[in-house]
């Protein structure tokens, strides 16, 4: 099943649920607390154990595809040269950051909104959102790097990843990576 | 005036009464009062006495047990420091001085540590330049006499150490940088490498060495004026490059010179380089099998080897294209077990203005490709250039106009200027439903 539908379930069903859960008791908000600081150890030795696996690998093929211009910018598009490790790497930093991000809104939520009915839906989206990134499924779930785990990835759909993306598709065919690669489009300040 | 005649007199003499209450509050009668009186909070720690406090003849035993608190401090002569304070009143000088201990103790060791690397590298790599140029060191006097290889380089941030070495064929001079960890601040290191992880843009913190040479390119005439040099330096301009493959696309996002370039595998490299060229005439020409042999020896040390006669940052006008040749090598800056691995690499680094003007020259099939990738960039400035040129031009003629404008309306009588604002409103009316007209 599409994991954002699986998600809006999980949503919909867990605010049903959190009405019935007396956060009032200390003993619950504590639990509730736990779960939620458990569920994010959990995502974060998930990605520690992927960033060995990388690391251990080290795939040193050489990754080449044409990353469109950012939405609204007149730039030409940029060529990407990297590595396959190099790639991954990237892609774990950025989960990392993605994952502090949450846990920073969670707190500014619960520590000073004093909202408690997140924490709980929290702590099952991002684990359950762990476990369908490209990254896991290539370096932990063993599955095949190849259709649609094809590295370049495609940005996840929805919101955020149009956002990034606006311009268009990332493009690996050989004919704009060549037009791409020799542009000089590098060094430029700034200003 | 006479009431304090009367006072004066009452002062001098002892046998007359003092005044009740002094009629002026700022004079200060210390006359009167010879001792000072006791605070009242210390007056209640010998209640019933008055006399000099028996904590005085306690000594250093009262200052480190002292019955008193603040309330019920002994009142003794100024200087008797010691019976007045106790342990307690310290707390936070316990605190504050073994962390200011500790904070001197690490800047202390963290500069050894990299002054030590430094020495190392110094030890190891002076010697290499010594060998191929005349002066090592940054002023003439130090360069000439023979003092310990560290005495060549100058400290120039905290972290950074620079040498420049001139005096050589082919080569102008040549500019030596490594750059460590700031281990005389862990404060600082530690937040610079949160900050590289959290932003893109902030590179993350690496100990390196960045050695740059500019080559003559032919141009002794031009850079010494008293040059003798016979023979020609001059080799083909290019940009060709071996990196290691993490470092890749920062560089081509960094550099402008290597955006110009076609990243190619080569099966003689090992896996972790890979070669970044215009041409692979020239890939065949520079990838000699010492080179490839010292590359492999540095195990991964390498960050890049970089031949090129285009400028770093993006060039905005025709003349920043002019070629200005020069070669580049950045690596780790390597550990002392490491050290060995890195400096056959150095050496022919060191030798590469030679083997360029000897071997890179080029057919003109081999170099079309790279002249027409130079002039293609020069037509893109050009044409950015007179875009801007015409804008200029537009902006200042619509100016000349609204000028001319204003200087008719000035000279115009009333009604003529209302007949002369009527018509140019008519004309831009008219002008409007052309328009309209054309899209309907």
């Amino acid at each position: 099943m599409n994991p954002q539908i699986t998600n809006l379930i999980i949503i919909l069903v867990m605010m049903q649920a959190s009405k019935k859960i007396p956060f009032e008791d200390p003993n619950v908000l504590w639990g509730v607390r736990a779960l939620y600081l458990l569920s994010n150890l959990a995502i974060v030795a998930i990605y520690f154990y992927v960033g060995m696996q990388i690391d251990k690998k080290k795939d040193r093929t050489v990754l080449k595809y044409v990353e469109p211009a950012a939405m609204g910018s007149t730039e030409e598009p940029k060529a990407v040269t990297t590595t396959v490790h190099a790639y991954d790497k990237q892609q774990l930093k950025s989960l990392y950051k993605s994952q502090l991000m949450g846990i920073g809104m969670m707190a500014v939520m619960h520590l000073y909104f004093k909202y408690t009915n997140p924490l709980l839906v929290q702590s099952i989206i991002p684990l359950k959102g762990a476990f369908e990134g490209n990254l896991v499924k290539v370096h932990l779930l063993g599955q095949a790097a190849t259709g649609d785990l094809k590295r370049p990835w495609k940005a996840n759909a929805g919101f955020m990843g149009a956002m990034q993306q606006g311009g268009g598709e990332i493009k690996t065919d050989k004919k704009s990576i060549e037009a791409a690669e020799r542009a000089g489009r590098g060094g430029a300040k700034e200003e | 005036m006479a009431l304090l005649v009367k006072q004066l007199y009452g002062l001098f003499n002892p046998s007359a009464p003092a005044p009740a209450a002094p009629a002026d509050p700022d004079f200060a009668d210390f006359a009167a009062a010879p001792n000072p009186a006791a605070p009242s909070h210390a007056s209640n720690a010998f209640p019933g006495s008055s006399a000099a406090p028996t904590a005085a003849a306690g000594g250093l035993s009262s200052f480190i047990s002292s019955p008193y608190g603040i309330q019920g401090r002994p009142y003794t002569k100024w200087y008797r420091v010691w019976e007045r304070v106790t342990y307690k009143d310290f707390y936070q000088e316990f605190v504050i001085l073994p962390i200011l201990l500790v904070v001197v103790a690490v800047n202390v060791v963290g500069t050894q540590i990299n002054k030590a690397r430094m020495r190392a590298w110094a030890a190891a790599f002076v010697p290499l330049l010594e060998a191929e140029y005349a002066q090592v060191g940054q002023d003439k006097e130090a360069a000439s006499s023979a003092g310990a290889p560290e005495q060549k380089l100058k400290q120039g941030k905290m972290s950074e150490w620079s040498t420049y070495a001139t005096g050589r064929q082919n080569a102008a001079f040549t500019d030596v940088k490594i750059s460590l960890h700031k281990r005389f601040n862990p404060l600082l290191w530690v937040f610079e490498l949160v900050l590289s992880f959290l932003f893109e843009s902030i590179p993350t913190p690496m100990e390196r060495m960045l050695a740059t040479t500019y080559v003559f390119d032919g141009k002794e005439k031009l850079m010494l004026p008293d040059a003798t040099a016979g023979g020609n330096s001059s080799y083909d301009g290019f940009v060709w490059a071996v990196v290691h493959k993490d470092f890749m696309q920062q560089l081509r996002n960094d550099r402008y010179d290597l955006s110009l370039t076609a990243t190619r595998d080569n099966a003689k490299l090992p896996e972790w380089a890979t070669v970044m060229s215009e041409s692979s005439e020239v890939t065949d020409a520079l990838l000699t099998p010492e080179l490839v042999k010292a590359i492999e020896q540095c195990g991964e040390d390498l960050e890049a080897l970089i031949i090129t006669d285009q400028p770093i940052d993006a060039p905005k006008k025709l003349n920043e294209l002019v070629p200005r040749k020069r070669l580049t090598l950045t690596t780790k800056l390597p550990t002392t077990s490491t050290i060995p691995n890195l400096t056959p690499l150095f050496t022919l680094y060191l030798r590469l203005p030679d083997t360029l003007v000897q071997t890179a020259h080029f057919r003109p099939e081999a170099l079309r490709k790279i002249r027409a990738t130079r002039e293609e960039e020069q037509r893109k400035i050009k044409r950015l250039d007179e875009e801007e040129k015409a804008e200029e031009r537009k902006s200042a003629s619509d100016k000349a106009k609204k000028e001319e404008r204003e200087r008719k309306l000035k000279g115009m009588g009333a009604e003529e200027q209302r007949k002369f604002l009527e018509r140019e409103k008519a004309e831009e009316r008219k002008r409007g439903q052309k328009k309209n007209t054309m899209r309907g």
